[in-house]
This record gives C-alpha cells, sequence and structure tokens, in this order.
C-alpha cells in the first residue's frame, strides 16, 4: 500500500512540475489565483442572524462563515465534511447519514442532525416526516455553494421550529458568478471504488440570472466490522458489512429575473436522492439486505422588492415533497422469507411573507408572517412474506394527516443612542425579535430574542445574546409503529423541546492578518426528547419527553494569513449534565452521551506558487466521549444510567495536494487534486446504538478532476 | 480611559453572569443511597428476557424498601436498620446466576430475592444453602424448588407450576371441552417440566395431547427466531388448543409466525393458544398479531381485583408513572415478608427467620386471631408484631401462606384478551 502511494505521490508532483514549467506563468499572477483564500471572514456578509445583510461582527448571534473558496480548497465532498471543520459541531455517522451534534448534544438513536434547522437560501430543507437533515452529498451540489452560514444558539424567534441549537443557511452562488465546469473524483476506500461525478452550469443574460448543477456519487464503505461493546463478543472479525453503499444524488437549479422597476423573482428547485445499502443501522445490522430510498425536494417562488428605497419586502411560496422510492427493502433478520416495506411521505405548501422598513443604515423594524401546511401519512412499517402477503405491523395508522403551522415574528434592530441620552451608548446595537407559533398538534410555542452588540473598535466587538428556541416532535416520533417487535414506537403524547441559551461573544480582529471570534455558551433544555428502551408496561423503544440539560461551554475559533498560509485553528470545550429520572436511583444528573468534551481542529492551506499548487492539511483531537444509552445497557443493565463506558478519544489527519488552474485542454483551465483522509490510519469508533459502536475508515484516497468549461 | 474600563466591566459581567448560572447547574450526581448498617438484600432479575420486565421487579422491590426506609426502617434491638437493595442480573444464565451469588455474599448481602428463572434459581440454590444464605424467588415456578432438601432456605412467593399446569389442563376440559391439545414449549428446564405437567394432567383427564414440539433457547436470538417448522408440525395435527410454555420475549413473533402460517389461515376455527405464567398481556397488546390475540388466554397467579392489588398497583403508578407488569407483586411481597419476619425475630440471621416467615404471613393462632396486615399497613404491622401480637400479611398477589415448602397458597386466574383489553375469566385456587 505504501508503495502505491508513493508512486501515486510521484505522478501527482510530477503531473504539476511539468505542466507549471509549459505554462510560464509569472509568480504574481499565480498569487492572483489564491487572492480568494485570502478574503478576511470579518468582511463577509452574511443574511441568516437577522433576515439583514451584516457582517459577523454586528450580527447578533455567534456565527461562522464556510466560503465556497474553503469548500474548494479543503477538499470537502459533503455539507457535513465542511461543518466537521466548524468549532462546537461534531459528526458521526453510521454510513447512512451523518450526524451532527452541537454544543455538548447530540440527538442520539434515529437523529440524523435533527437539532438544527437547515436550509438552502432560506427554504427549510429537513425531511418534514422525520424532521432529519440529511448532511451527505445528496443534500446540494457542493460547486454551486457560494457559502456556509452557521449559527450556533437558539433561532426560533425568526425561523420558528427547530431553529433549536442552531441554524445552518447554505447560500448559493448566482449564474453569473459560477465557474463552468463538470468535475469527476475516484476513491479508494478501504479498497473499494468509489467516485463523483458534478457538473455546475450557469451565466445570465439580461435580466435572467441562471444557475443549473448536479452531482451523483457512489461511496463504498464494505469491509468494515462492528466495534464490541466491552466485555461483549456479538460480532467476531470475520462478521463484515458486505454491502455498505451510499448513492447520493443532487439537483439544484434556480432561475432569477431582475428588473429595477419590478424587483427580483426567483425561481429555485431542489431535488435530493438518498440510496443506500446501510449496515450499520440499529436495526438490521449485517443483514446485506437493506435498501434505504428516500426521496425529497422542493420547488419555490419567490418574489423580493425594495419599495420607497427603504421598505424591503419578500413573498415566497414553495412547495416540498418527500417520499421512500419503491426499492426501497428493510431487512431486520436473517429471515430471508420476510422483510419490511415502509410508507411515510409528507407533501407540505410554505407560504412566507417578510417586510423590512429601514429607517437607517443601522435601525430597521422586521415583521413576518408564513404558513405551512405538512399533509403527513404517517410513517408505518408493513411486513411482507415470500407470497406478497403485505401486512401491517401493529399500531400502525393510515390515512393522511394535516400538521398546520401559522407563524408570525417581529424583529427590531437599534442603535441605544435613540432611545437613551448616554453618549457611550452611540457603539451599541440591540436586538429584539419575537416569534409566536400556533400548531394544530402540539399547540402554541412563543419565542423570543434579546441581543446586545457593542463595538469595542473597528472590527472588533462583544455580544450578549439571550434567546429561546424549540424542537417540533415530527410525525415518526409522534406516530410511527415498530419494524419488529420490541422496536421503535411513536408518542403521541410528545411536547416540543424548549431551549433557551445565554451567550457572550468577543468578536474580531487581534492583528491585520489574524482574526478571531470565541464565545461562551449556557444552555438549558427542557423537556428534551429521547428514545427509551422498553421500560415500565411499554415493551418497545419510545420516545418520551423525560430529561433535562444543561449545558454550558466555550468557543474559539482562530483565522490567519501568514505569508503563503491560510489557517484556522478551532477549541471547543463543553459540559453538559443531563437530569432524568431513573427509577431505580430517582433523580440523577449525569453527563450527556454521545458528544466529547474537547475538539481541537486545525487547518493550514499551504500556496507553492513556484510549484502551481498547494497543500492542505486539517487535523482535528476529538476528545473521549460516553456510549449511547443503548450500547451501555449492554455494558451494564443494571446501572447502565451511571455505570457507562467511554469511546476511546482520536486524532484524524487529512492532506490535500492541489493544483492552480492548469491547462490541459486548450482555452479551458483544469484542477487536479489528490486527498488523503486520515493520513495516519487511526483506528476509531463512532457512537453505535445497537450493541456496537460504528468503526471509522482508515486511510482513504480521492483523486480528483475537475475541467472548467 | 473610562470607556476602556467600561468595556472591561460589561465582559467582566457577562462573563461572571454566565460562569454563576452554568456552575451551578454542571455537577453529577449519581443520588446513590448509603445506610449505617443497612439490611442487605441482593435482588436478581433476568434482563435477557425483556429490560422491562427485569425493571418492575426491580422497582417493585424498591418500592417496598423505600416506603420501609421512608418509615425509619426495621427496629432491631433499638436500633433502625434500613433496607439497602444491591441488584443484579442473572443474565438468564446459571453460570452467572453463580457468578452473581457469589459477589452478593463477598459483598455481605443478608437475603436473596430471586432469580427470575427456573433454571438459574435451580443452580443458584445449592450456593445458597452451603452459604446459609435466604432465598426468597418471585417467579422461578419449577415444581423441583418445593422437594429440595433446602434447610427451609430456599422459598417463593410464587406459587409451583404443578399447580398451574394442572389447571390449565383442567380448564380446557372442564370448562372449554377440548379434548385435544398441542404443546409448544421451551427447551428448557422450565419449558420441559411445563409440558411435562400439562401433558400428565390433560391425558389424565381424558384428553390427548397429539403434538408436542420445541425450539432452542440457547445460541439463538429467540425474539426473532423463525418458528414456522414448530408451529406447522403442531397445526398439522388440527388441535383444539395449543398450550405455550414460553416467556414474554418470544410471544408476539410466535402470534406473528402463527398467523402467517398457511396452516393456521386454513383453519375454519382457529386454535386457542393457551399461555402459561409471564408478563403476556402488555407485550402482546404492543407487540402481538392483532388477529390472533382473541384467540389467546393464559393463566396467572396474580389476582388484580383484589383491594391489596389496586392499592399496590396504585402506589406503584404514582411512583413510576405506569402499572406494574405480572410476578412484580410477587417481588414486592418478598420484601415485605422478609420484613415482618424480621422485626417478629429481631434478627437477620436465616435460622432465626425461617418460621417468623410462616408466622407472619398465615394465620398460625389457635382462635385464628391473627390480625391481617393489608398493603399501605406497615406502620400498623409494626405496632402489632412489637406488641405481641401474631399478624398474617396478605400482600400484592393476595394470600402468601406459606406452606413447609416456602411455597404460598395461591389464587391463580384465567385471563384473556378482549376489545384490546386484559380481561379476567375464571378464579382458581391451589
Amino acid at each position: 500500500m505504501r508503495t502505491k502511494l508513493g508512486y501515486l505521490f510521484i505522478f501527482f508532483f510530477s503531473l504539476f512540475t511539468f505542466n507549471g514549467l509549459s505554462q510560464n506563468t509569472d509568480t504574481s499572477s499565480t498569487n492572483a489565483l489564491f487572492a480568494l483564500s485570502l478574503e478576511d471572514l470579518m468582511d463577509v456578509e452574511i443574511v441568516s442572524a437577522s433576515k439583514r445583510n451584516q457582517n459577523i461582527t454586528d450580527a447578533p448571534s455567534i456565527v461562522s462563515v464556510i466560503t465556497e473558496t474553503q469548500i474548494r480548497e479543503r477538499g470537502y465532498s459533503s455539507i457535513a465534511e465542511a461543518l466537521n471543520s466548524v468549532a462546537g459541531f461534531d459528526v458521526i455517522t453510521d454510513y447512512y447519514q451523518p450526524n451532527l451534534g452541537i454544543r455538548g448534544i447530540n440527538g442520539g438513536l434515529r437523529s440524523w442532525s435533527r437539532l438544527v434547522k437547515v436550509m438552502i437560501d432560506g427554504q427549510n430543507v429537513s425531511f418534514r416526516s422525520s424532521s432529519d437533515n440529511f448532511l451527505d452529498p445528496s443534500l446540494i451540489p457542493l460547486n454551486v455553494v457560494e457559502k456556509i452560514e452557521i449559527i450556533r444558539g437558539p433561532n426560533s424567534a425568526i425561523y420558528g421550529k427547530n431553529a433549536f441549537l442552531g441554524v445552518i443557511n447554505i447560500i448559493t452562488k448566482k449564474g453569473s458568478e459560477v465557474e463552468n465546469s463538470i468535475s469527476h473524483f475516484l476513491g479508494n476506500i478501504n479498497n473499494n471504488t468509489t467516485f463523483n461525478i458534478s457538473t455546475v452550469w450557469g451565466g445570465t443574460n439580461k435580466n435572467l440570472d441562471i444557475v443549473f448543477a448536479s452531482s451523483y456519487s457512489q461511496f463504498d464503505y464494505s469491509g468494515i466490522t462492528p466495534s464490541n461493546v466491552p466485555g461483549s463478543s456479538i460480532y467476531n472479525s470475520n462478521e463484515k458489512a458486505l454491502k455498505n453503499e451510499s448513492n447520493p444524488l443532487s439537483v439544484y437549479l434556480k432561475l432569477k429575473y431582475k428588473t429595477d422597476s419590478s424587483g427580483i423573482i426567483t425561481l429555485d428547485f431542489n431535488q435530493q436522492h438518498i440510496n443506500s445499502t446501510a449496515e450499520f443501522l440499529d436495526w438490521g445490522t449485517l443483514t446485506h439486505n437493506n435498501r434505504l430510498s428516500l426521496f425529497k425536494g422542493y420547488e419555490r417562488i419567490s418574489y423580493s422588492n425594495t419599495f420607497f428605497n427603504n421598505f424591503e419586502t419578500n413573498l415566497s411560496f414553495a412547495h416540498t415533497m418527500g417520499k421512500p422510492i419503491k426499492n426501497e427493502i428493510l431487512d431486520n433478520d436473517s429471515d430471508p422469507t420476510e422483510w419490511i416495506e415502509r410508507e411515510v411521505s409528507y407533501t407540505s405548501y410554505d407560504f412566507g411573507f417578510n417586510s423590512t422598513y429601514a429607517f437607517d443604515n443601522i435601525n430597521n423594524f422586521s415583521f413576518g408572517i408564513d404558513y405551512t401546511t405538512d399533509i403527513h401519512d404517517h410513517q408505518k412499517f408493513y411486513t411482507v412474506n415470500s407470497t406478497g402477503i403485505r401486512t401491517l405491523n401493529p399500531g400502525g395508522t393510515e390515512g393522511y394527516e394535516n400538521f398546520n403551522n401559522l407563524g408570525i415574528y417581529m424583529q427590531m434592530i437599534f442603535n441605544a443612542a435613540e432611545f437613551f441620552a448616554f453618549d457611550y451608548l452611540e457603539n451599541l446595537t440591540l436586538t429584539a425579535g419575537y416569534r409566536f407559533d400556533y400548531h394544530n398538534i402540539y399547540g402554541d410555542v412563543l419565542n423570543y430574542r434579546l441581543a446586545a452588540v457593542y463595538h469595542i473598535a473597528d472590527k472588533l466587538s462583544t455580544k450578549l445574546m439571550y434567546g429561546t428556541s424549540f424542537n417540533a416532535p415530527s410525525s415518526v416520533q409522534l406516530y410511527s409503529n415498530y419494524i419488529s417487535p420490541g422496536g421503535i414506537v411513536g408518542n403521541p403524547n410528545l411536547r416540543p423541546e424548549r431551549a433557551k441559551t445565554l451567550e457572550w461573544a468577543l468578536v474580531g480582529k487581534l492583528l491585520k492578518d489574524i482574526n478571531f471570534n470565541t464565545n461562551v455558551y449556557y444552555t438549558e433544555i427542557d423537556d428534551k426528547i429521547e428514545y427509551l428502551l422498553p421500560y415500565g408496561d411499554i415493551p418497545n423503544i419510545s420516545a418520551k419527553n423525560v430529561s433535562n440539560i444543561y449545558s454550558a461551554g466555550i468557543e474559539a475559533e482562530l483565522n490567519a494569513n501568514i505569508g503563503n498560509n491560510t489557517a484556522y485553528l478551532n477549541y471547543s470545550y463543553e459540559r453538559s449534565i443531563l437530569e432524568k429520572n431513573d427509577p431505580i436511583l430517582d433523580q440523577i444528573r449525569i453527563k450527556t452521551a454521545l458528544y466529547p468534551s474537547h475538539m481541537i481542529k486545525f487547518g493550514n492551506i499551504l500556496y507553492l506558487p513556484r510549484f502551481y499548487s498547494s497543500i492542505n492539511i486539517e487535523g482535528r483531537y476529538i476528545s473521549s466521549r460516553i456510549a449511547s444509552d443503548q450500547n451501555n445497557f449492554i455494558y451494564d443493565p443494571i446501572e447502565y444510567s451511571i455505570n457507562r463506558y467511554e469511546i476511546d478519544p482520536y486524532f484524524i489527519l487529512d492532506v490535500m495536494i492541489s493544483s492552480t488552474d492548469i491547462k490541459i485542454v486548450k482555452n479551458s483551465k483544469t484542477k487536479l487534486s489528490l486527498k488523503i483522509q486520515n493520513v495516519l490510519d487511526t483506528e476509531f469508533n463512532y457512537p453505535g446504538f445497537n450493541n456496537y459502536d460504528i468503526p471509522g475508515l482508515g486511510r482513504t484516497f480521492y483523486f480528483k478532476f475537475t475541467q472548467y468549461i | 480611559m473610562k470607556k476602556r474600563l467600561k468595556d472591561k466591566l460589561i465582559l467582566f459581567i457577562s462573563l461572571v453572569l454566565i460562569s454563576t448560572i452554568a456552575c451551578e447547574q454542571l455537577d453529577e450526581d449519581y443520588n446513590k443511597s448509603s445506610f449505617k448498617n443497612p439490611i442487605r438484600i441482593g435482588v436478581i432479575a433476568n434482563v435477557s428476557i425483556g429490560r422491562e420486565i427485569a425493571e418492575n421487579i426491580f422497582f417493585a422491590v424498591k418500592m417496598a424498601a423505600d416506603e420501609i426506609n421512608q418509615k425509619g426502617g426495621i427496629d432491631i434491638d433499638g436500633e433502625k436498620r434500613k433496607f439497602e437493595l444491591i441488584f443484579k442480573d442473572s443474565e438468564g444464565n446459571p453460570k452467572t446466576g453463580i457468578k452473581i451469588v457469589n459477589e452478593l455474599i463477598e459483598r455481605k448481602v443478608d437475603i436473596i430475592i430471586g432469580p427470575t428463572t427456573s433454571a438459574v434459581a435451580v443452580e443458584m440454590t445449592q450456593l445458597c444453602i452451603d452459604n446459609n444464605i435466604l432465598m426468597m424467588t418471585y417467579s422461578a415456578t419449577i415444581p423441583e424448588i418445593s422437594i429440595l432438601e433446602d434447610e427451609d432456605l430456599i422459598w417463593r412467593t410464587c406459587p409451583s407450576d404443578a399447580f398451574s399446569g394442572r389447571i390449565m389442563a383442567q380448564y380446557s376440559i372442564d370448562s372449554l371441552q377440548y379434548m385435544n391439545g398441542a404443546i409448544l414449549y421451551r427447551n428448557d428446564n422450565f419449558g420441559v417440566s411445563m409440558a411435562n405437567i400439562i401433558q400428565e394432567r390433560f391425558e389424565s383427564l381424558g384428553g390427548s395431547i397429539v403434538a408436542k414440539s420445541y425450539y432452542p433457547t440457547n445460541g439463538v436470538d429467540i425474539s426473532n427466531y423463525n418458528y414456522d417448522d414448530e408451529i406447522n408440525y403442531l397445526l398439522e395435527y388440527e388441535p383444539q388448543i395449543i398450550f405455550l410454555a414460553i416467556f414474554e420475549e418470544e410471544v408476539s413473533k410466535i402470534t406473528q409466525d402463527l398467523w402467517y402460517s398457511n396452516f393456521y389461515q386454513d383453519y375454519n376455527t382457529k386454535p386457542t393458544l393457551f399461555l402459561t405464567e409471564g408478563a403476556f398481556p402488555k407485550e402482546l397488546l404492543s407487540n402481538g398479531q392483532p388477529e390472533v390475540l382473541e384467540t389467546i388466554i393464559g393463566i396467572s397467579s396474580s389476582t388484580t381485583n383484589t383491594q391489596n392489588y389496586s392499592a399496590y398497583k396504585s402506589n406503584y403508578a404514582e411512583k413510576y408513572g405506569f402499572d406494574p407488569a405480572t410476578y412484580s407483586e410477587h417481588a414486592y411481597d418478598a420484601l415485605y415478608s422478609i420484613a415482618y419476619a424480621i422485626q417478629k425475630a429481631q434478627s437477620v440471621n436465616p435460622e432465626d427467620l425461617k418460621q417468623k416467615l410462616r408466622n407472619v404471613t398465615k394465620d398460625t393462632s389457635p382462635n385464628h386471631e391473627d390480625i391481617i396486615i393489608n398493603v399501605n399497613e406497615f406502620d400498623k404491622a409494626i405496632v402489632l408484631i412489637n406488641s405481641g401480637v401474631e399478624i398474617n400479611y396478605n400482600g400484592a398477589s393476595g394470600k402468601i401462606d406459606f406452606d413447609e415448602n416456602g411455597d404460598p397458597n395461591s389464587t391463580f386466574v384465567i385471563w384473556g384478551l378482549e376489545n384490546d383489553k386484559y380481561k379476567e375469566i375464571s378464579y382458581y385456587n391451589r
């Protein structure tokens, strides 16, 4: 293997060297090629914190941004991979979907990133039946992403439900900004071939701006073996995943028509296909016959205009839907004569209106109203036998049910000196937001947010923020029947999870080329929903509002441009306590499971203009974390609440070598890159939920070729 | 300068505010109790048959211990001693049972409540006898336990299968008028013993067991096992009733496999399924094949139509938020029987407790003057015992009345499922 790796390096460097000599390009112009990498993150405008354009130091939230330059130069292949570089985010996986944990809390069993709200240009893109967010490459073709705006902390005062512990808003490029290209990567994961092909095309003609992108991948994670819970020997080393593939497909289209007189009309469209032979789910582990196939997507038309120079108005209508695709098969046991099929779907209509009256550059007042109808066909599983008889498993309900939500919000941003006669308040900007949601299933929810941003100096500010948020119980959590006896069933009595967060931040520049973003936070969550193991008179795993969580931590980010280097360094520490009533021990307070206390993440791109290339190194240290409740029950069936094992800490190092724009095809440019993930071949595990933990991948290789057209 | 000071002040106040609120809430607390000179009770259950079943046992014993401890505990020679419980999982494995009994002996337990299953109980008994540990099981029903040479150290609050098996056979013939039956049973101590008792009694009453079939319990995932072969074999003989000597973990899958059997679908009148004792109703209503449920009946030694059971159920539901499962009341009664015996004996020594256990659970006075003690009457019982008055504890599971073998004199109930609800059909005395 080492010899192969060496040959690959030699080939790659030879290619760069040869190409560099033939082009005879001077160094100064090559430097210009990297200009985008040196942009100052403090100057990047973001919109997600208050639905107003603001830079990071002004925004009344804890904000991080990942730009398209960073995505490209670090070689990220999915939104999840990009988010894993951010302080306070922890991404684990079961090879079906990534599962994003945030600030000490992970959604746990069958939660795929449902603690945050994920949007594309403000449009909610969760799979609404379960509120899961699929952050794998099916979410959006990465080459159409302009930036990812990441807000840690509550945002239900603007975005309503599920903007619970954070918001991820993916901002797409305009057609005029897009470099038309076709990309292909070929990789080796555990001696299995993996590949991707993606395209992006955009352009502008008079008033019309168009962008189209698509991406299809095949990842093959076969050949890995579940890691037994300490003390158990359920799986031996010969029991491997034989068919652990994922084939995400994503398509995106946006048309924008703009005139000075009549405003902007935008039509955007996104489709996501998930097709995974998942072998490491909490059911059907290594049955080799699972195929989870889902489709989801949206079409939206929106209109925005500014009247009287200071009255901005936005109107949008979206249709979204999601459901399994016909080839889905759920095989939960070793009996080949029976399998499971499921029905679950939603069709939704989102109507939104918001307007902002800007008194001046700082002071403004916003008002918004939105109405959503989700028509749910609740999740239900059927057992199918070899003769084709299809029987609904007990507990399932057939038919459709509407989930209707009306939301109204108001927000005011103003300079404190406008109201109070103190000169030193001139640098203080206050934000007050309030949102009321009425839902026909779980009732009224009121959220608010208060923030004070004080400008200590130019590009240096401190922020104090307090806000509330909620996570709504999903249709699946409320009404699902089980896959097999003892499996997860819904609980129609669930209430929304509620959070309140106090945050303080210091953001700005230390030196000309170094900026930082640091914060401390304290979050309390009430009515946290957990999937409980069978207990009491309930013989199934079931969701219940069962615990409170108290979480505090510090997150620090440092970005620097030094010489030919662009670097980042993140550190996050959290301490989260889960309070619950254990029937044997009564009320106990224990550390939350699944989330590491310490994370250190760093990266550096070294530009080598003379060699027409750059080298990117990224690393992350993830400290130990407590295993899942489900696994701790195997570890200690009696005192699993308090006698728990920890999953070992690990350090992962990724290396990528990229070319600059070289010329292979006449009159167009080409980029090549080689990325090696986990170059140290570290052995590590992600938390699992069914008698085993999930092995991480060893050293993997990706060779990427991008041809600009 | 002043401005800088204010900036720093804002920063400082913010940090202090967040830190102060956070620190108070971020300490771990396992809430583990510790008592001075406690009475140590080992509580053993088998989590592998269903976590919720085992926990119901633990919860019931804990509730009894909490009730007694909250009232000061047991007064032994003027010293108030509280119950400290040590919970253990036998995994349904006799070897593990031996291991955890040794662990409990090392931890100096005075008494053991448990285990759940007969196979484990049989292996544990000799170790308890050798170490002079009093053991009281709440659900090991195998008849052999009654006839052990146990030096009066092995007790149980659940009745022997010898009684329940015979009643099942008798009810099938006398009340249901079925003359040909079949038996599906676990291939373990419990299943084999129960199948033999049912067959012997059924045939002695003139009936015929037309087929018997068993399935393995070792090395298979019992809740996902494919029961087609065993079920189809029995159905070929067209039994009117199938006796199921099984545990809760497999009952739902058996009902599903039965429903998918072509033989079963061909039956005009579906055979009745008769379940031995176990925590079946809730599991069946949640996970059983709905079309099969109304053909099911079962037997239980817990009669739920008594005031004592109602009181117990109410206390349990208030404490834990859900209703108790079968056998938990037997576990609850085990601790109370022991508590009253200790109070009466003024000792935790098994030698002193043996006869006292019978004294406090049956009417022993020649003139039948014993005062009946019901659930929720701990204070009254202590006063009476300390006054020298004989008591007769009638527990959550009903009359206990330990006999010379350490077996209870229980009442049985035949139950069924009607419109997705548990229903008691008929009652039998041992």
